[in-house]
């Protein structure tokens, strides 16, 4: 097995090879971040805490870029393990190679990371750093197991999906269950019943991950809605294209978008607590690190716009082809942002700001609620801006894309 | 193909007479010669030789006289044997279009290309007439244009050849 | 009405097309034939305005287009030209009738209007009953009347068709053959068809035969 991965890694292409620097780098970054926000953890010191809280939820964003990034140049790896189940390799081959791959890259990269933490905190708090690392790895693992699983099924692999499965009522069980670890985690805090003290920091952790998925497929459902309503009234050809477009794969939009509506999320909910408790230090860092996630969605979603282009080559292609300006199709790219960002963020805005609201309800008071609104619109908005603006940056690819000056 | 055998299969239907043999013959073979009545009449009565065949009936109403046709048994199993034995497949190469290519040669080309031209104009001809035939005229013209076809290709793939080895 | 002057273009080393010369009348169906490697492909291109040759002219009704401006050739492209390809490359997520009203709508034309054009050209073509179905759960030959009616619901001078049925069998093709030129002949739309298949090219009206890039001496009349 391993010899296999050797071969087939010496004859990589260039973007693999950027995949693999992707995996690693954020597999590293993760645990560096999560080990240092384990070590900042003091319940005794409410700043402290906010603090590690703040790098924790850096940690998730980061985490989406690597499950993201394990999908970059999903259509050659896809067509790579095709090739192998063709030449023989069983459905579990596949899988394991995929395990062994993705493991080792976040293995490497979390080492990584944890040895620069362990540098950097050689006074600090070290049991956490294994568990960790560990944990990352496990991650890359399971990531690496699941992305070919289009063609573990079939050596023939995919053709593009006509029709999606609808969201399940265990999907928003999973989204309840991680704002429920969520808010316990944070509202208990250093009296957590398992675990010790580091207990409500893994709670945290994990419910911020079930939030990851739960609102992953949440969106799903809420892009598909919105995308149908579009459908049904677009009266130009640009917005029809892109509303059936995104109606097609909402999964897709909603696994790129994950990353930005959680970014929207923290950072309404993250206004509505500062309208109360006021501007600080800590604030300040919750506010970096917002920037730093919204920074790395945009990345996922730069992710997602290059594997969509290589979809919709061939149908935008011969659209060209009958005279439809490349203007025109390039709109339809900004229109598709629109319209799968415009639903996830605005209720992943609202959402936030409810959920700091109901947690303090009691001592929340109206005149809050001014900063508290501002923040979220302004949070939705820029969600919705990253969309469009990787999609409009995404427009001169589409120019390379539907090249006609290769031989057929 | 044996007139004999299509003539017997049309008799076996009902007894007919050499005129209604002779219109069926044209219709449902479309795509084939039409056949003269000197050689339906000259089909029948050595049919009727070898006991395939015989006279049902001999009807005369002020007209000339006409003959009503029927199957006999062994008729009847002679047809049956015809229509499930299955033809040769092509032991022998017999096509003058080879033959004049095998004797020309390298000097074959200029022939090949015009060829070429009369099997394409004759496959627009049968797809016009398709458009608008009856079912046994389609029929024939498919099994036409698909035998032109393979010639077609087999004239490429000469033509080739032919430049390969002028090129060697 | 659609001419070509001496066409020459290349790719990297590979000459693909050297000096073609070719007319094709109004209403007329010309099919371009010839070995895998031939030109056919490029020449098309190069007449619908989707790659421009390094030397050579293309001429619509008098004008030079190949020197036209890429909006300005868009344009035309749009207004006068439909195409068809060997898979139809239509839109999976659009259904059969959205596909065919495309056009329309990015001529700026209502959607109402264009949904019941395109229902029209589905009629026409006989796959009225797959009008509400995404393209992904066509048949072959559904996709290809689907595409076929795409092409000529702008009602263009010229349609290109390349190996439009080289993905369907026998009775498949023939069905996407008449109906692609019965429309086109009612509507005096000339049709360039590129394919290798000979009974697909016995559909025209002449042959253009390409051999290594060039017509085929004495072929073309």
């Amino acid at each position: 097995m391993i010899t296999v991965l050797r071969m087939l890694n010496r004859g990589r292409s260039r973007p693999e090879r950027v995949r693999a620097w992707l995996v690693a780098a954020g597999a590293a970054a993760a645990t560096f971040l999560v080990c240092t926000a384990v070590s900042l953890a003091d319940f005794q010191d409410e700043g402290g805490s906010l603090t590690g809280l703040g790098l924790a939820l850096l940690a998730v964003p980061v985490a989406g870029l690597v499950h993201q990034a394990n999908r970059l140049a999903s259509a050659t790896r896809e067509r790579r393990l095709a090739a192998l189940r063709l030449a023989g390799a069983t459905p579990d081959d596949v899988r394991r190679l995929g395990a062994l791959e993705g493991g080792m890259l976040a293995l490497t990269g979390s080492l990584g990371g944890g040895a620069l933490y362990v540098i950097v905190h050689l006074a600090g708090p070290l049991p956490q750093v294994p568990v960790v690392v560990a944990l990352v790895t496990l991650g890359g693992v399971l990531s690496g197991a699941r992305a070919g699983r289009h063609v573990v099924a079939s050596p023939l692999g995919v053709a593009r999906r006509a029709r999606v499965r609808g969201p399940r009522v265990q999907d928003l069980l999973l989204f309840a269950a991680g704002v429920g670890l969520f808010t316990l985690g944070a509202v208990v805090k250093g009296h957590f019943p398992l675990v010790g003290a580091y207990g409500s920091v893994v709670a945290m952790a994990a419910g911020l991950v079930l939030l990851l998925f739960g609102v992953t497929l949440a969106a799903t459902w809420l892009i598909r809605a919105y995308a149908r309503r579009a459908g049904r009234r677009a009266r130009s050809a640009e917005a029809l294209l892109a509303a059936r477009l995104v109606e097609a794969d909402p999964r897709a939009w909603a696994r790129a978008l994950s990353v930005v509506s959680l970014t929207v999320f923290f950072g309404a909910g993250a206004g509505a607590q500062q309208a109360g408790v006021g501007y600080s230090q800590a604030h300040a860092l919750v506010d970096v690190a917002l920037l730093v996630a919204l920074v790395t969605s945009a990345v996922a979603l730069v992710v997602h716009q290059a594997e969509e282009l290589i979809d919709l080559r061939r149908s935008f292609a011969a659209l060209a082809a009958s005279g439809v300006p490349k203007r025109a199709l390039g709109g339809v790219l900004v229109r598709q942002a629109a319209i799968a960002a415009l639903p996830v963020c605005v209720v992943a805005a609202a959402s936030g700001v409810a959920v700091v609201i109901l947690t303090i309800v009691d001592i929340y008071q109206v005149q809050w609620l001014g900063w508290a609104v501002g923040r979220a619109v302004a949070m939705a908005g820029v969600g919705v801006l990253a969309a469009v603006l990787v999609a409009l940056a995404a427009r001169p690819l589409l120019r390379g894309a539907l090249g006609f000056e290769t031989r057929a | 193909m044996s007139t004999g055998h299509v003539l017997l299969g049309f008799l076996a239907e009902h007894p007919k007479h050499g005129y209604e043999l002779k219109k069926e013959h044209d219709h449902r073979l479309a795509g084939a010669k039409p056949l003269a009545y000197g050689q339906v009449y000259a089909t029948l009565q050595r049919l009727e030789r070898d006991g395939l065949a015989e006279v049902a009936e001999t009807q005369q109403e002020g007209g000339p006289e006409r003959t009503l046709y029927a199957i006999t048994d062994s008729g009847q199993a002679e047809l049956e044997q015809w229509l499930n034995t299955v033809e040769p497949s092509a032991p022998y190469v017999a096509s003058p279009l080879f033959a004049r290519v095998a004797v020309a040669g390298k000097a074959a080309d200029g022939y090949l290309l015009r060829q070429r031209e009369a099997h394409l104009a004759r496959m627009r001809e049968l797809t016009a007439e398709k458009a608008s035939g009856a079912p046994a005229q389609v029929l024939a013209a498919d099994y036409a244009l698909q035998h032109l076809d393979a010639d077609l290709r087999w004239i490429e793939t000469a033509l080739a050849r032919l430049k390969e080895d002028s090129n060697a | 009405m659609l001419e070509a002057r001496g066409l020459g273009k290349s790719f990297g080393q590979t000459r693909a097309l050297t000096g073609v010369c070719l007319e094709i009348a109004e209403g007329e169906i010309v099919a371009v034939t010839g070995p895998s490697g031939a030109g056919k492909s490029t020449l098309l291109h190069c007449l619908a305005g989707v790659v421009r040759p390094e030397s050579g002219e293309v001429v619509l009704d008098g004008r030079r287009i190949d020197l036209l401006p890429e909006a300005e050739l868009t344009k035309l492209r749009r207004e006068s030209f439909g195409v068809v390809f060997q898979f139809g490359e239509l839109v999976p997520e659009l259904t059969a009738a959205e596909n065919v009203a495309l056009p329309l709508l990015f001529n700026r034309h209502g959607r109402q209007e264009a949904m019941s054009v395109a229902a029209e050209w589905l009629a026409r073509l006989e796959v009225s009953d797959c009008a509400d179905q995404r393209t992904g759960e066509l048949s072959g030959g559904q996709r290809q009347r689907v595409a076929v009616a795409r092409a000529l619901v702008t009602g263009p001078r010229v349609v290109f068709a390349d190996e439009p049925t080289g993905a369907l069998d026998t009775l498949g093709g023939e069905q996407v053959m008449s109906a692609l030129l019965g429309a086109a002949r009612t509507s005096r739309t000339a049709v360039v068809l590129v394919t290798h298949d000979n009974r697909v090219a016995a559909y025209a009206d002449r042959e253009i035969a390409l051999r290594d890039g060039a017509v085929l001496a004495g072929v073309d009349r």
